[in-house]
Protein backbone atom coordinates (compact mmCIF):
# COMPACT_ATOMS: atom_id res chain seq x y z
CA UNK A 1 0.00 0.00 0.00
CA UNK A 2 1.27 3.47 -0.87
CA UNK A 3 2.24 5.20 2.35
CA UNK A 4 0.65 8.43 1.11
CA UNK A 5 -2.78 6.88 0.69
CA UNK A 6 -5.57 7.95 3.06
CA UNK A 7 -7.39 5.56 5.32
CA UNK A 8 -11.17 5.11 4.87
CA UNK A 9 -12.06 7.71 7.54
CA UNK A 10 -9.85 10.27 5.90
CA UNK A 11 -11.27 9.41 2.49
CA UNK A 12 -14.78 9.99 3.79
CA UNK A 13 -13.79 13.26 5.42
CA UNK A 14 -12.14 14.43 2.23
CA UNK A 15 -15.18 13.59 0.14
CA UNK A 16 -17.45 15.40 2.60
CA UNK A 17 -15.28 18.48 2.68
CA UNK A 18 -15.10 18.62 -1.10
CA UNK A 19 -18.83 18.39 -1.33
CA UNK A 20 -19.30 21.11 1.26
CA UNK A 21 -16.72 23.26 -0.49
CA UNK A 22 -18.60 22.97 -3.77
CA UNK A 23 -21.80 24.07 -2.07
CA UNK A 24 -20.15 27.01 -0.33
CA UNK A 25 -18.53 28.21 -3.57
CA UNK A 26 -21.91 28.24 -5.27
CA UNK A 27 -23.39 30.38 -2.53
CA UNK A 28 -24.49 33.96 -2.46
CA UNK A 29 -25.12 34.87 -6.04
CA UNK A 30 -26.88 37.99 -4.87
CA UNK A 31 -23.88 39.51 -3.19
CA UNK A 32 -21.71 38.37 -6.05
CA UNK A 33 -23.74 40.38 -8.53
CA UNK A 34 -24.06 43.43 -6.28
CA UNK A 35 -20.37 43.52 -5.50
CA UNK A 36 -19.58 43.18 -9.18
CA UNK A 37 -21.52 46.31 -9.95
CA UNK A 38 -19.77 48.18 -7.16
CA UNK A 39 -16.37 47.10 -8.45
CA UNK A 40 -17.31 47.97 -12.00
CA UNK A 41 -18.11 51.50 -10.92
CA UNK A 42 -14.87 51.69 -9.02
CA UNK A 43 -12.94 50.40 -12.02
CA UNK A 44 -14.55 52.89 -14.39
CA UNK A 45 -13.36 55.73 -12.23
CA UNK A 46 -9.79 54.54 -12.31
CA UNK A 47 -7.44 55.77 -15.04
CA UNK A 48 -6.38 53.40 -17.80
CA UNK A 49 -2.74 52.78 -18.48
CA UNK A 50 -0.81 52.20 -21.66
CA UNK A 51 -1.25 49.01 -23.68
CA UNK A 52 2.41 48.71 -24.27
CA UNK A 53 3.75 45.73 -22.39
CA UNK A 54 6.63 46.31 -20.05
CA UNK A 55 9.84 44.82 -21.24
CA UNK A 56 10.66 41.46 -19.74
CA UNK A 57 14.36 40.80 -19.56
CA UNK A 58 13.82 37.11 -18.93
CA UNK A 59 12.40 36.70 -22.45
CA UNK A 60 15.77 37.77 -23.84
CA UNK A 61 18.18 36.40 -21.28
CA UNK A 62 16.78 32.88 -21.02
CA UNK A 63 16.97 32.05 -24.77
CA UNK A 64 20.35 33.78 -25.06
CA UNK A 65 21.69 31.89 -22.06
CA UNK A 66 20.40 28.58 -23.40
CA UNK A 67 21.99 29.22 -26.78
CA UNK A 68 25.29 30.10 -25.17
CA UNK A 69 25.19 26.93 -23.09
CA UNK A 70 24.58 24.85 -26.22
CA UNK A 71 27.48 26.53 -28.06
CA UNK A 72 29.83 25.96 -25.14
CA UNK A 73 28.77 22.32 -25.05
CA UNK A 74 29.38 21.90 -28.78
CA UNK A 75 32.85 23.41 -28.58
CA UNK A 76 33.75 21.32 -25.56
CA UNK A 77 32.91 17.99 -27.15
CA UNK A 78 34.05 18.74 -30.71
CA UNK A 79 36.78 16.31 -31.76
CA UNK A 80 40.09 17.97 -32.52
CA UNK A 81 41.72 17.45 -35.88
CA UNK A 82 44.71 15.21 -35.97
CA UNK A 83 48.18 16.06 -37.03
CA UNK A 84 49.26 15.52 -40.59
CA UNK A 85 51.94 12.95 -41.09
CA UNK A 86 54.23 12.46 -44.05
CA UNK A 87 53.28 10.13 -46.86
CA UNK A 88 54.62 6.63 -47.51
CA UNK A 89 52.41 5.39 -44.73
CA UNK A 90 52.76 1.73 -43.95
CA UNK A 91 54.89 0.77 -46.92
CA UNK A 92 57.59 -1.59 -45.77
CA UNK A 93 59.86 -0.73 -48.66
CA UNK A 94 61.16 2.71 -49.42
CA UNK A 95 59.50 4.01 -52.52
CA UNK A 96 62.64 5.30 -54.08
CA UNK A 97 63.26 2.87 -56.87
CA UNK A 98 61.37 4.98 -59.31
CA UNK A 99 63.31 8.06 -58.31
CA UNK A 100 66.58 6.19 -58.59
CA UNK A 101 65.80 4.88 -62.03
CA UNK A 102 64.78 8.30 -63.20
CA UNK A 103 67.88 9.96 -61.92
CA UNK A 104 69.99 7.14 -63.28
CA UNK A 105 68.57 7.75 -66.72
CA UNK A 106 69.02 11.49 -66.55
CA UNK A 107 72.22 11.29 -64.64
CA UNK A 108 71.21 14.00 -62.23
CA UNK A 109 70.92 13.61 -58.49
CA UNK A 110 67.41 13.15 -57.04
CA UNK A 111 67.91 15.91 -54.60
CA UNK A 112 70.32 18.73 -54.18
CA UNK A 113 73.81 17.36 -53.77
CA UNK A 114 75.41 17.83 -50.44
CA UNK A 115 78.39 20.14 -50.27
CA UNK A 116 80.90 17.54 -49.17
CA UNK A 117 80.76 15.58 -52.41
CA UNK A 118 80.47 18.40 -54.85
CA UNK A 119 83.41 20.34 -53.59
CA UNK A 120 85.74 17.67 -54.81
CA UNK A 121 84.19 17.35 -58.20
CA UNK A 122 85.03 20.81 -59.32
CA UNK A 123 85.60 20.20 -62.95
CA UNK A 124 82.46 18.28 -63.61
CA UNK A 125 80.55 20.83 -65.65
CA UNK A 126 77.18 19.38 -64.87
CA UNK A 127 75.80 16.56 -62.81
CA UNK A 128 74.80 14.68 -65.86
CA UNK A 129 76.31 11.36 -66.78
CA UNK A 130 75.46 9.54 -69.95
CA UNK A 131 73.42 6.38 -69.93
CA UNK A 132 76.40 4.42 -71.08
CA UNK A 133 78.57 5.77 -68.30
CA UNK A 134 75.94 5.01 -65.68
CA UNK A 135 75.46 1.49 -67.00
CA UNK A 136 79.19 0.92 -67.10
CA UNK A 137 79.51 2.06 -63.54
CA UNK A 138 76.63 -0.10 -62.44
CA UNK A 139 78.21 -3.08 -64.03
CA UNK A 140 81.35 -2.35 -62.10
CA UNK A 141 80.09 -0.99 -58.80
CA UNK A 142 76.48 -2.02 -58.54
CA UNK A 143 73.69 0.46 -57.54
CA UNK A 144 75.34 3.33 -55.71
CA UNK A 145 72.45 4.83 -53.83
CA UNK A 146 72.81 6.77 -50.58
CA UNK A 147 69.62 6.09 -48.72
CA UNK A 148 68.25 8.10 -45.83
CA UNK A 149 65.26 6.82 -44.00
CA UNK A 150 63.07 8.75 -41.60
CA UNK A 151 60.78 6.55 -39.54
CA UNK A 152 58.14 7.58 -37.02
CA UNK A 153 57.04 4.88 -34.65
CA UNK A 154 54.28 4.68 -32.06
CA UNK A 155 55.20 2.65 -29.00
CA UNK A 156 52.67 1.80 -26.33
CA UNK A 157 55.06 0.50 -23.71
CA UNK A 158 58.21 2.05 -22.30
CA UNK A 159 60.12 -1.24 -22.79
CA UNK A 160 59.63 -0.87 -26.53
CA UNK A 161 61.85 2.21 -26.46
CA UNK A 162 64.82 0.13 -25.31
CA UNK A 163 64.05 -2.71 -27.67
CA UNK A 164 64.01 -0.33 -30.61
CA UNK A 165 67.34 1.18 -29.57
CA UNK A 166 68.87 -2.28 -29.40
CA UNK A 167 67.60 -3.11 -32.86
CA UNK A 168 70.43 -1.13 -34.44
CA UNK A 169 73.05 -3.35 -32.88
CA UNK A 170 70.99 -6.37 -33.74
CA UNK A 171 71.15 -5.31 -37.39
CA UNK A 172 74.93 -4.90 -37.40
CA UNK A 173 74.53 -1.17 -37.26
CA UNK A 174 75.28 1.53 -34.73
CA UNK A 175 73.68 4.56 -33.16
CA UNK A 176 75.26 7.90 -34.06
CA UNK A 177 73.20 10.13 -31.79
CA UNK A 178 70.39 9.76 -29.32
CA UNK A 179 68.12 12.10 -27.41
CA UNK A 180 65.37 11.41 -24.96
CA UNK A 181 62.53 13.96 -24.85
CA UNK A 182 61.22 13.48 -21.37
CA UNK A 183 60.35 9.82 -21.57
CA UNK A 184 57.45 10.20 -24.00
CA UNK A 185 59.52 10.33 -27.15
CA UNK A 186 62.99 9.49 -28.30
CA UNK A 187 65.05 10.45 -31.32
CA UNK A 188 67.68 8.00 -32.60
CA UNK A 189 70.00 8.58 -35.51
CA UNK A 190 71.84 5.49 -36.60
CA UNK A 191 73.29 3.57 -39.52
CA UNK A 192 72.75 0.01 -40.62
CA UNK A 193 74.09 -1.91 -43.60
CA UNK A 194 71.86 -1.84 -46.65
CA UNK A 195 71.50 -5.58 -46.64
CA UNK A 196 70.19 -5.46 -43.05
CA UNK A 197 67.44 -2.96 -43.87
CA UNK A 198 64.74 -5.57 -44.31
CA UNK A 199 65.76 -7.28 -41.11
CA UNK A 200 65.67 -3.95 -39.30
CA UNK A 201 62.20 -3.12 -40.53
CA UNK A 202 60.86 -6.56 -39.71
CA UNK A 203 62.29 -6.18 -36.24
CA UNK A 204 60.62 -2.81 -35.87
CA UNK A 205 57.26 -4.16 -36.94
CA UNK A 206 57.68 -7.03 -34.53
CA UNK A 207 58.27 -4.62 -31.66
CA UNK A 208 55.39 -2.21 -32.30
CA UNK A 209 53.00 -4.87 -33.41
CA UNK A 210 51.83 -3.68 -36.79
CA UNK A 211 52.79 -1.66 -39.83
CA UNK A 212 50.06 0.79 -38.97
CA UNK A 213 52.10 2.03 -36.02
CA UNK A 214 54.97 3.15 -38.24
CA UNK A 215 55.35 5.63 -40.97
CA UNK A 216 58.40 6.30 -43.03
CA UNK A 217 59.64 8.65 -45.60
CA UNK A 218 62.76 8.00 -47.49
CA UNK A 219 64.97 10.00 -49.71
CA UNK A 220 68.32 9.45 -51.13
CA UNK A 221 71.06 10.54 -53.38
CA UNK A 222 72.12 8.86 -56.49
CA UNK A 223 75.86 8.57 -56.12
CA UNK A 224 76.62 6.99 -59.44
CA UNK A 225 77.42 10.26 -61.21
CA UNK A 226 79.44 11.34 -58.20
CA UNK A 227 81.47 8.18 -58.20
CA UNK A 228 81.96 8.33 -61.94
CA UNK A 229 83.20 11.88 -61.68
CA UNK A 230 85.49 11.08 -58.80
CA UNK A 231 86.89 8.03 -60.59
CA UNK A 232 87.60 10.11 -63.62
CA UNK A 233 89.31 12.72 -61.55
CA UNK A 234 91.30 10.09 -59.69
CA UNK A 235 92.44 8.63 -62.97
CA UNK A 236 93.44 12.07 -64.18
CA UNK A 237 95.32 12.87 -61.03
CA UNK A 238 97.08 9.51 -61.02
CA UNK A 239 98.20 10.12 -64.58
CA UNK A 240 99.43 13.58 -63.60
CA UNK A 241 101.30 12.10 -60.62
CA UNK A 242 102.97 9.48 -62.81
CA UNK A 243 104.04 12.21 -65.24
CA UNK A 244 105.42 14.37 -62.46
CA UNK A 245 107.36 11.46 -60.95
CA UNK A 246 108.99 10.84 -64.30
CA UNK A 247 109.87 14.49 -64.69
CA UNK A 248 111.37 14.57 -61.20
CA UNK A 249 113.45 11.53 -61.94
CA UNK A 250 114.80 13.18 -65.07
CA UNK A 251 115.27 16.69 -63.67
CA UNK A 252 118.83 17.76 -62.88
CA UNK A 253 118.20 21.30 -61.85
CA UNK A 254 117.65 21.42 -58.09
CA UNK A 255 115.26 24.34 -58.02
CA UNK A 256 113.16 22.91 -60.82
CA UNK A 257 113.19 19.62 -59.03
CA UNK A 258 112.00 21.21 -55.84
CA UNK A 259 109.20 22.90 -57.70
CA UNK A 260 108.16 19.65 -59.34
CA UNK A 261 108.23 17.88 -56.00
CA UNK A 262 105.93 20.54 -54.57
CA UNK A 263 103.51 19.99 -57.42
CA UNK A 264 103.73 16.25 -56.87
CA UNK A 265 102.90 16.68 -53.20
CA UNK A 266 99.89 18.78 -54.08
CA UNK A 267 98.67 16.21 -56.55
CA UNK A 268 99.18 13.41 -54.05
CA UNK A 269 97.22 15.33 -51.45
CA UNK A 270 94.52 15.99 -53.98
CA UNK A 271 94.42 12.28 -54.82
CA UNK A 272 94.23 11.28 -51.17
CA UNK A 273 91.31 13.61 -50.60
CA UNK A 274 89.47 12.28 -53.62
CA UNK A 275 89.99 8.73 -52.52
CA UNK A 276 88.79 9.62 -49.05
CA UNK A 277 85.68 11.16 -50.57
CA UNK A 278 85.10 8.07 -52.67
CA UNK A 279 85.48 5.88 -49.59
CA UNK A 280 83.05 8.06 -47.73
CA UNK A 281 80.53 7.90 -50.52
CA UNK A 282 80.92 4.15 -50.77
CA UNK A 283 80.46 3.91 -47.01
CA UNK A 284 77.36 5.99 -47.25
CA UNK A 285 76.07 3.84 -50.02
CA UNK A 286 76.71 0.71 -48.05
CA UNK A 287 74.95 2.05 -44.97
CA UNK A 288 71.45 3.41 -44.62
CA UNK A 289 71.06 6.51 -42.46
CA UNK A 290 68.07 6.07 -40.25
CA UNK A 291 66.41 8.85 -38.28
CA UNK A 292 64.04 7.14 -35.94
CA UNK A 293 61.51 9.06 -33.89
CA UNK A 294 59.77 6.93 -31.29
CA UNK A 295 56.65 8.43 -29.82
CA UNK A 296 54.89 7.01 -26.84
CA UNK A 297 51.19 6.53 -27.35
CA UNK A 298 48.82 5.69 -24.51
CA UNK A 299 46.38 2.83 -24.55
CA UNK A 300 42.86 3.70 -25.64
CA UNK A 301 41.58 4.11 -22.10
CA UNK A 302 44.41 6.50 -21.29
CA UNK A 303 44.11 8.64 -24.43
CA UNK A 304 43.87 12.33 -23.67
CA UNK A 305 42.25 13.58 -26.85
CA UNK A 306 40.61 12.43 -30.03
CA UNK A 307 43.89 12.24 -31.94
CA UNK A 308 45.55 9.96 -29.37
CA UNK A 309 42.46 7.77 -29.26
CA UNK A 310 42.49 7.48 -33.03
CA UNK A 311 46.17 6.61 -33.06
CA UNK A 312 45.81 3.97 -30.37
CA UNK A 313 43.41 2.09 -32.65
CA UNK A 314 44.62 2.88 -36.14
CA UNK A 315 48.15 4.16 -35.70
CA UNK A 316 49.13 6.23 -38.71
CA UNK A 317 46.61 4.66 -41.04
CA UNK A 318 43.05 5.79 -41.70
CA UNK A 319 40.70 3.87 -39.40
CA UNK A 320 38.19 1.49 -40.92
CA UNK A 321 34.47 2.21 -40.66
CA UNK A 322 34.09 -0.04 -37.64
CA UNK A 323 37.06 1.57 -35.97
CA UNK A 324 35.67 5.03 -36.68
CA UNK A 325 32.38 4.12 -35.07
CA UNK A 326 34.15 2.69 -32.04
CA UNK A 327 36.52 5.66 -31.74
CA UNK A 328 33.70 8.19 -31.94
CA UNK A 329 31.58 6.23 -29.49
CA UNK A 330 34.40 6.09 -26.94
CA UNK A 331 35.19 9.75 -27.49
CA UNK A 332 31.61 10.94 -27.02
CA UNK A 333 31.12 8.78 -23.92
CA UNK A 334 34.36 10.07 -22.41
CA UNK A 335 33.32 13.66 -23.09
CA UNK A 336 29.93 13.03 -21.52
CA UNK A 337 31.64 11.60 -18.47
CA UNK A 338 33.88 14.66 -18.29
CA UNK A 339 30.83 16.90 -18.63
CA UNK A 340 29.10 14.90 -15.94
CA UNK A 341 32.04 15.37 -13.62
CA UNK A 342 32.00 19.14 -14.25
CA UNK A 343 28.28 19.39 -13.69
CA UNK A 344 28.22 16.94 -10.85
CA UNK A 345 27.67 19.69 -8.35
CA UNK A 346 24.63 20.74 -10.34
CA UNK A 347 23.22 17.28 -10.91
CA UNK A 348 23.04 16.21 -7.29
CA UNK A 349 20.99 19.21 -6.15
CA UNK A 350 18.89 18.85 -9.28
CA UNK A 351 18.19 15.19 -8.49
CA UNK A 352 17.37 16.07 -4.89
CA UNK A 353 15.03 18.76 -6.09
CA UNK A 354 13.33 16.36 -8.51
CA UNK A 355 12.93 13.75 -5.80
CA UNK A 356 11.37 16.28 -3.43
CA UNK A 357 8.96 17.50 -6.06
CA UNK A 358 7.97 13.98 -6.93
CA UNK A 359 7.43 13.17 -3.28
CA UNK A 360 5.31 16.29 -2.78
CA UNK A 361 3.24 15.45 -5.83
CA UNK A 362 2.59 11.96 -4.54
CA UNK A 363 1.68 13.31 -1.11
CA UNK A 364 -0.86 15.72 -2.49
CA UNK A 365 -2.23 13.32 -5.07
CA UNK A 366 -3.82 11.36 -2.26
CA UNK A 367 -5.10 14.53 -0.65
CA UNK A 368 -6.60 16.03 -3.83
CA UNK B 1 -5.84 49.84 -37.42
CA UNK B 2 -6.88 50.87 -33.94
CA UNK B 3 -10.29 49.33 -34.53
CA UNK B 4 -8.61 46.05 -35.52
CA UNK B 5 -6.44 46.08 -32.44
CA UNK B 6 -9.45 46.83 -30.24
CA UNK B 7 -11.38 44.02 -31.88
CA UNK B 8 -8.51 41.62 -31.27
CA UNK B 9 -8.39 42.67 -27.62
CA UNK B 10 -12.15 42.13 -27.23
CA UNK B 11 -11.91 38.73 -28.88
CA UNK B 12 -9.13 37.78 -26.53
CA UNK B 13 -11.22 38.88 -23.57
CA UNK B 14 -14.08 36.77 -24.84
CA UNK B 15 -11.80 33.75 -25.17
CA UNK B 16 -10.58 34.37 -21.64
CA UNK B 17 -14.15 34.50 -20.41
CA UNK B 18 -14.88 31.20 -22.12
CA UNK B 19 -11.73 29.71 -20.62
CA UNK B 20 -12.87 30.75 -17.17
CA UNK B 21 -16.28 29.25 -17.72
CA UNK B 22 -14.84 26.04 -19.05
CA UNK B 23 -12.61 25.90 -15.97
CA UNK B 24 -9.53 25.84 -18.16
CA UNK B 25 -8.31 28.93 -16.35
CA UNK B 26 -4.65 28.45 -15.68
CA UNK B 27 -1.64 30.37 -14.57
CA UNK B 28 -0.72 31.49 -18.04
CA UNK B 29 -4.18 32.95 -18.69
CA UNK B 30 -4.25 34.50 -15.26
CA UNK B 31 -0.91 36.18 -15.68
CA UNK B 32 -1.98 37.77 -18.93
CA UNK B 33 -5.26 38.79 -17.42
CA UNK B 34 -3.58 40.39 -14.44
CA UNK B 35 -1.24 42.30 -16.75
CA UNK B 36 -4.24 43.57 -18.70
CA UNK B 37 -6.13 44.44 -15.55
CA UNK B 38 -3.21 46.49 -14.37
CA UNK B 39 -3.48 48.55 -17.50
CA UNK B 40 -7.26 48.50 -17.75
CA UNK B 41 -9.05 48.13 -14.37
CA UNK B 42 -12.20 46.95 -16.13
CA UNK B 43 -10.42 43.66 -16.84
CA UNK B 44 -10.26 43.04 -13.11
CA UNK B 45 -13.84 41.81 -13.17
CA UNK B 46 -12.77 38.61 -14.94
CA UNK B 47 -10.43 37.89 -12.03
CA UNK B 48 -13.22 38.79 -9.64
CA UNK B 49 -15.57 36.29 -11.28
CA UNK B 50 -12.99 33.54 -10.88
CA UNK B 51 -11.94 34.25 -7.34
CA UNK B 52 -15.19 35.41 -5.70
CA UNK B 53 -16.51 31.86 -4.96
CA UNK B 54 -13.17 30.81 -3.56
CA UNK B 55 -12.70 33.86 -1.35
CA UNK B 56 -16.31 33.72 -0.16
CA UNK B 57 -16.19 29.99 0.67
CA UNK B 58 -12.92 30.42 2.55
CA UNK B 59 -14.14 33.43 4.49
CA UNK B 60 -17.53 31.91 5.28
CA UNK B 61 -15.93 28.75 6.63
CA UNK B 62 -13.65 30.84 8.83
CA UNK B 63 -16.15 33.29 10.26
CA UNK B 64 -19.38 31.28 9.96
CA UNK B 65 -21.37 34.47 9.72
CA UNK B 66 -22.84 35.50 6.40
CA UNK B 67 -22.78 39.26 6.83
CA UNK B 68 -19.27 39.31 8.20
CA UNK B 69 -18.10 37.11 5.39
CA UNK B 70 -19.71 39.46 2.85
CA UNK B 71 -17.98 42.43 4.46
CA UNK B 72 -14.62 40.71 4.38
CA UNK B 73 -15.06 39.69 0.75
CA UNK B 74 -16.07 43.19 -0.29
CA UNK B 75 -13.11 44.72 1.53
CA UNK B 76 -10.78 42.15 -0.02
CA UNK B 77 -11.75 42.86 -3.58
CA UNK B 78 -11.87 46.60 -3.11
CA UNK B 79 -8.38 46.62 -1.70
CA UNK B 80 -7.17 44.30 -4.42
CA UNK B 81 -8.53 46.65 -7.07
CA UNK B 82 -6.87 49.63 -5.40
CA UNK B 83 -3.51 47.91 -5.05
CA UNK B 84 -3.54 46.06 -8.34
CA UNK B 85 -1.18 48.42 -10.09
CA UNK B 86 1.52 47.85 -7.49
CA UNK B 87 1.21 44.05 -7.66
CA UNK B 88 4.23 42.20 -9.14
CA UNK B 89 3.86 38.67 -10.32
CA UNK B 90 6.50 36.38 -8.87
CA UNK B 91 6.88 32.62 -8.78
CA UNK B 92 6.64 32.73 -5.01
CA UNK B 93 3.68 35.13 -5.03
CA UNK B 94 1.13 34.84 -7.80
CA UNK B 95 -2.15 36.73 -7.96
CA UNK B 96 -4.26 34.10 -6.18
CA UNK B 97 -2.01 33.87 -3.16
CA UNK B 98 -1.78 37.65 -3.03
CA UNK B 99 -5.55 37.96 -3.02
CA UNK B 100 -5.95 35.34 -0.32
CA UNK B 101 -3.38 37.08 1.81
CA UNK B 102 -5.44 40.23 1.56
CA UNK B 103 -8.52 38.20 2.61
CA UNK B 104 -6.61 36.72 5.51
CA UNK B 105 -5.48 40.12 6.69
CA UNK B 106 -9.05 41.40 6.46
CA UNK B 107 -10.21 38.48 8.58
CA UNK B 108 -7.65 39.31 11.21
CA UNK B 109 -8.71 42.95 11.13
CA UNK B 110 -12.29 41.89 11.70
CA UNK B 111 -11.19 39.87 14.71
CA UNK B 112 -9.33 42.81 16.16
CA UNK B 113 -12.31 45.06 15.66
CA UNK B 114 -14.34 42.58 17.68
CA UNK B 115 -17.03 42.10 15.07
CA UNK B 116 -19.61 39.36 15.44
CA UNK B 117 -17.06 36.79 14.44
CA UNK B 118 -15.60 33.89 16.33
CA UNK B 119 -13.21 31.45 14.82
CA UNK B 120 -13.97 27.95 15.84
CA UNK B 121 -12.03 27.02 18.88
CA UNK B 122 -14.70 27.17 21.45
CA UNK B 123 -16.39 24.08 22.82
CA UNK B 124 -19.69 24.72 21.08
CA UNK B 125 -20.68 26.06 17.76
CA UNK B 126 -20.09 29.76 17.87
CA UNK B 127 -22.90 31.98 18.88
CA UNK B 128 -23.43 35.64 18.52
CA UNK B 129 -23.11 37.77 21.64
CA UNK B 130 -26.88 37.72 21.97
CA UNK B 131 -26.73 33.94 22.19
CA UNK B 132 -28.57 33.38 18.89
CA UNK B 133 -27.36 30.04 17.59
CA UNK B 134 -25.88 29.87 14.07
CA UNK B 135 -27.62 27.35 11.96
CA UNK B 136 -26.35 25.82 8.78
CA UNK B 137 -29.40 27.21 7.03
CA UNK B 138 -28.14 30.70 7.75
CA UNK B 139 -24.89 29.98 5.99
CA UNK B 140 -26.16 27.93 3.09
CA UNK B 141 -29.22 29.15 1.27
CA UNK B 142 -29.27 26.43 -1.35
CA UNK B 143 -31.82 23.67 -0.91
CA UNK B 144 -30.13 20.57 0.40
CA UNK B 145 -31.29 17.07 1.16
CA UNK B 146 -31.74 16.13 4.75
CA UNK B 147 -28.88 13.64 4.73
CA UNK B 148 -26.62 16.14 3.07
CA UNK B 149 -27.54 18.78 5.61
CA UNK B 150 -26.76 16.45 8.50
CA UNK B 151 -23.44 15.51 6.93
CA UNK B 152 -22.41 19.10 6.54
CA UNK B 153 -23.52 19.90 10.06
CA UNK B 154 -21.40 17.06 11.32
CA UNK B 155 -18.38 18.29 9.38
CA UNK B 156 -18.70 21.82 10.68
CA UNK B 157 -19.09 20.49 14.21
CA UNK B 158 -15.95 18.35 13.83
CA UNK B 159 -13.99 21.29 12.55
CA UNK B 160 -13.97 22.90 15.97
CA UNK B 161 -11.56 20.20 17.09
CA UNK B 162 -9.06 21.62 14.65
CA UNK B 163 -6.60 24.34 15.52
CA UNK B 164 -6.51 27.60 13.63
CA UNK B 165 -3.90 26.52 11.09
CA UNK B 166 -5.64 23.22 10.35
CA UNK B 167 -8.96 24.96 9.78
CA UNK B 168 -7.29 27.41 7.49
CA UNK B 169 -5.58 24.76 5.41
CA UNK B 170 -8.82 22.76 5.17
CA UNK B 171 -10.60 25.90 4.05
CA UNK B 172 -8.02 26.75 1.42
CA UNK B 173 -7.72 23.20 0.13
CA UNK B 174 -11.29 21.93 0.03
CA UNK B 175 -13.49 25.04 0.20
CA UNK B 176 -11.43 27.35 -2.00
CA UNK B 177 -9.99 24.49 -4.08
CA UNK B 178 -6.47 25.95 -4.22
CA UNK B 179 -3.50 23.79 -5.13
CA UNK B 180 -0.86 23.05 -2.54
CA UNK B 181 1.65 25.52 -4.00
CA UNK B 182 -0.77 28.40 -3.64
CA UNK B 183 -1.71 27.29 -0.13
CA UNK B 184 2.00 27.19 0.76
CA UNK B 185 2.37 30.75 -0.50
CA UNK B 186 -0.71 31.99 1.34
CA UNK B 187 0.17 30.38 4.64
CA UNK B 188 3.92 30.71 4.21
CA UNK B 189 4.50 27.06 5.06
CA UNK B 190 6.34 24.23 3.33
CA UNK B 191 4.29 21.77 1.30
CA UNK B 192 5.40 18.88 3.53
CA UNK B 193 4.05 20.67 6.57
CA UNK B 194 0.77 21.34 4.82
CA UNK B 195 0.41 17.69 3.87
CA UNK B 196 0.90 16.62 7.48
CA UNK B 197 -1.59 19.21 8.69
CA UNK B 198 -4.17 18.11 6.13
CA UNK B 199 -3.85 14.44 7.00
CA UNK B 200 -4.16 15.19 10.68
CA UNK B 201 -7.17 17.42 10.08
CA UNK B 202 -8.88 14.80 7.92
CA UNK B 203 -8.38 12.25 10.63
CA UNK B 204 -10.14 14.48 13.15
CA UNK B 205 -13.10 15.32 10.97
CA UNK B 206 -16.00 12.90 11.27
CA UNK B 207 -18.59 12.68 8.58
CA UNK B 208 -20.83 9.88 9.71
CA UNK B 209 -22.98 10.32 12.75
CA UNK B 210 -22.30 6.79 13.88
CA UNK B 211 -18.54 7.22 14.01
Amino acid sequence: MNKHQLNPDQQRAKAGLKELGGVLRAENRKQRTELREILQTQAENKPRGSYLASFSWSKVLVPAGSLLAVIVLMVAIAPKSGRVYPTSIGYPEPNTDYAFEETAMTGSAMSAPSTFKRQFIDDLGSNAATDGEVQAYRDEYGDAFEQNLSIDVLAKRQEQFEEISQLFQGSDGYIASFSDHGGNSRSINGHIPVEQLDHFKQGLVGIVGSYKFMTQSSYGYNRVPDLIAIDEKITEVEAAIAELEEKIANEQNLSNREELEQQLAQHQQFLAEREATKDEIEDRVEYVDISLYVNHIPSWWQAGDYHELRQSFAGYTDPSLGQKVLINFIYVVSKLLVLLSYTFWLIIPFLIWRWRRSRERKMFQALD
Amino acid sequence: MFACVTKIIHLEQASLWRAIERKSYNMKNERRLVARAQRDPQQFLALYDFYYPKIYAYTLAQVRHRETAEDVVQQTFSKALDKLKSFKWRRSANFGSWLFRIARNELLDQLKKGQRTQLVGSEQLETEPDERPVALEDLIQVELENEQMKRFQRILFSMKKLNQAEREVIGLKYFSALDYKQIAQVMNKKPNTLAVMLRRALQKIKVDLNV
